[in-house]
């Protein structure tokens, strides 16, 4: 039950109706059926791993809060204990917690590994008298990925005491398997989603209409442009040799459009029907194709993963006794740049587990390595750089519009190696798109037509349009703006919008609508 | 507080930070620098930074720093 299909809007109309209409204090049990049924309509047997993951979690967090207890308790009670005495009892209590969690985590990477990187219908097929399911040729856990990561920033919170353990299982796991994010995201926090989740909401007249405008835009980014863009950049991506250079240039330029809609249309929908049910989930884009650097893209893509690896991998790497001694060591003997090791060595840990977090592929190490060796270069040159500037100013306009062009073409090449189906087809794309041939051979073109080319790319630049406005005005969304924008106007643009995708959406009877790009992850 | 203007000068020497007030919540330092920052802090001061440590708060200004310095036993 794809997110753009008419029976998940069916499917969502009715949720909403019994939401609203339910008593406020037990609207949230409403929102945990919801998300158990959306599971089980979607495939049933995914609810065997979002429990097990969640029983997991919600048992270890209420391990650890009691192990606290216990060690609070027990020095109220011996308030009398000598400095060193109290300090050797607390390592012990400390232990036994790094055991705990230790445990939990190991336990749900294992699941998420099982799904993700081992073929779970070669072992299924061995055992058929326990798993009688229908044999598919793949079974991707939908969202195992994004859900397995909360559930650890939650356990990882709750070590660290930032949050308390919930008791209440049921609610728990309603934050786990919340429907709107289940697919792709966004990674949520505990502490951000508690309230929203379980407070009793009013049903607001802003709620529903930026809900209503968001899920829009999301259909509209979609299905009017990601879509249809999607046909040629699966062909040429997939076998980049069949195609000129040409053809493969304009490919990766589709895929960088196409990758873009794909994604943040899908958060503009899961966010717009989180908030027509009163839940404010956190972004998860701020326009990154106008980063400057690579490292500002990255705090603008994926926001919700980047901020998780930053602060539940990168700082505790970082920061940890290992890292101080290497960066003892590399002021030693590196000198300036050598302070900058823990966070080089945290950073190369960092980059290589998001390429693994796409799955077990060459591609996505690779591409996690070449993201990873650009930042570090990055820092280890930034001295020198600063010499050869010198007082440059760095913001004029022209180089302003260099240091764009520079990071779109890096995203190009990590776009190139993330997306091609070997390390082989990446280095043969990358090589064809510097050599345009005269004998490009243009039926690809007749893929999806001419003129579906044309109207995605005119959507694609309304999309700009929008978000150049977003990057000047930062301050408030979009339909913010849009709601104090005179009423004929707005909804002449809503009305077209909604026109747009009912007349150029991609879908219908004999078309094979595309799913999330990351839905797979 | 010279000792920690002085480490806070060495990364990002442009910035003037006996008056910056806002250093996280301006993105005026970000993680790599903090992360610096802390081995740096560490080292001069003796002291351990837990990661719960790690919030806006303490890292905004030199003030709240050597704030931070102090509270750890620096």
């Amino acid at each position: 039950m794809s997110f753009t299909s008419l029976s998940f809007f069916a499917f969502f109309i009715c949720v909403f109706v019994i939401y609203w209409l339910f008593p406020k204090k037990q609207r949230w049990i409403i929102l945990l059926l919801a998300s158990l049924g959306f599971y089980v309509f979607y495939d049933w047997r995914i609810l065997f791993f979002v429990l097990t993951t969640s029983i997991i979690i919600y048992l270890t967090a209420l391990l650890l809060t009691k192990i606290k207890t216990q060690q609070e308790r027990f020095f109220e009670q011996n308030a009398e204990l000598k400095k060193e005495e109290k300090k050797k009892i607390k390592q012990k209590f400390k232990a036994k917690q790094k055991w705990l969690l230790t445990f939990g985590v190991l336990l749900s990477i294992v699941i998420l590994s099982a799904s993700k990187y081992f073929d779970f219908y070669f072992w299924v097929d061995k055992i058929p008298v326990l798993w009688q399911f229908e044999t598919k040729s793949i079974f991707a856990v939908l969202g195992i990925s994004f859900y397995t990561f909360s559930a650890l920033g939650y356990l990882a919170d709750v070590y660290m005491t930032k949050i308390s353990a919930e008791k209440n299982f049921c609610k728990f796991l309603l934050f786990i398997s919340f429907f709107p994010k289940i697919m792709q995201g966004p990674i949520t926090r505990y502490e951000e989603l508690k309230e929203p989740l379980f407070a009793e909401h009013k049903l607001e007249y802003n709620n529903l209409a930026h809900g209503a405008t968001r899920i829009l835009w999301g259909l509209f980014k979609k299905m009017v442009i990601a879509d249809t863009l999607a046909g040629i950049v699966l062909a040429v991506f997939g076998a980049p040799n069949a195609y000129g250079g040409f053809e493969n240039f304009i490919g990766v330029l589709f895929y960088l459009i196409q990758d873009y809609c794909d994604f943040s249309g899908y958060i503009d929908l899961a966010l717009g029907l989180a908030l027509m049910l009163g839940v404010k989930l956190p972004e998860n884009f701020r326009r990154p194709y106008f980063a400057r650097t690579v490292d500002d893209y990255w705090r603008r893509w994926h926001i919700t993963l980047g901020t998780w690896f930053k602060d539940y991998v990168f700082y505790p790497l970082s920061m940890s006794k290992f890292s101080l001694k290497l960066g003892r060591f590399g002021k030693k003997n590196f000198g300036k740049v050598g302070k900058f090791l823990p966070a080089i060595f945290g950073l190369i840990v960092v980059w290589l587990l998001t390429g693994l977090w796409h799955g077990a592929n060459w591609n996505y190490i690779a591409w996690g390595g070449f993201y990873g060796i650009i930042i570090i270069l990055g820092i280890c040159f930034e001295p020198l750089w600063n010499k050869i500037y010198g007082n440059f100013n760095r913001n004029t306009w022209w180089y302003r519009i260099l240091q764009h062009i520079r990071t779109i073409f890096i995203l190009c090449v990590g776009r190139i190696i993330f997306m091609t189906n070997s390390l082989k087809d990446a280095w043969i794309m990358f090589a064809k798109c510097w050599y345009w041939d005269k004998t490009a051979d243009f039926t690809l073109w007749n893929f999806i037509g001419y003129a579906s080319f044309g109207v995605a790319l005119g959507c694609f630049g309304l999309v700009l349009i929008i978000d150049i406005i977003n990057e000047i005005r930062p301050q408030t969304t979009m339909c913010e703006k849009l709601q104090k924008v005179h009423v004929v106007p707005r909804w002449t643009l809503l009305v077209l919008l909604f026109a747009a995708v009912i007349m150029l959406g991609y879908y219908g009877s004999g078309i094979h609508s595309f799913d999330f790009g990351y839905q797979r992850f | 507080m010279e000792k920690i203007i002085k480490i806070l000068k060495e990364l990002h020497p442009e910035i003037d930070f006996n008056k910056e007030e806002h250093l996280i919540d301006h993105a005026k330092l970000d993680s790599l620098d903090i992360v610096t920052l802390v081995g740096e802090l560490s080292d001069e001061f003796d002291i351990e930074i837990p990661q719960s440590e790690l919030v806006p708060e303490n890292f905004n200004s030199a003030k709240a720093l050597l704030a931070m310095v102090e509270r750890l036993g620096g």
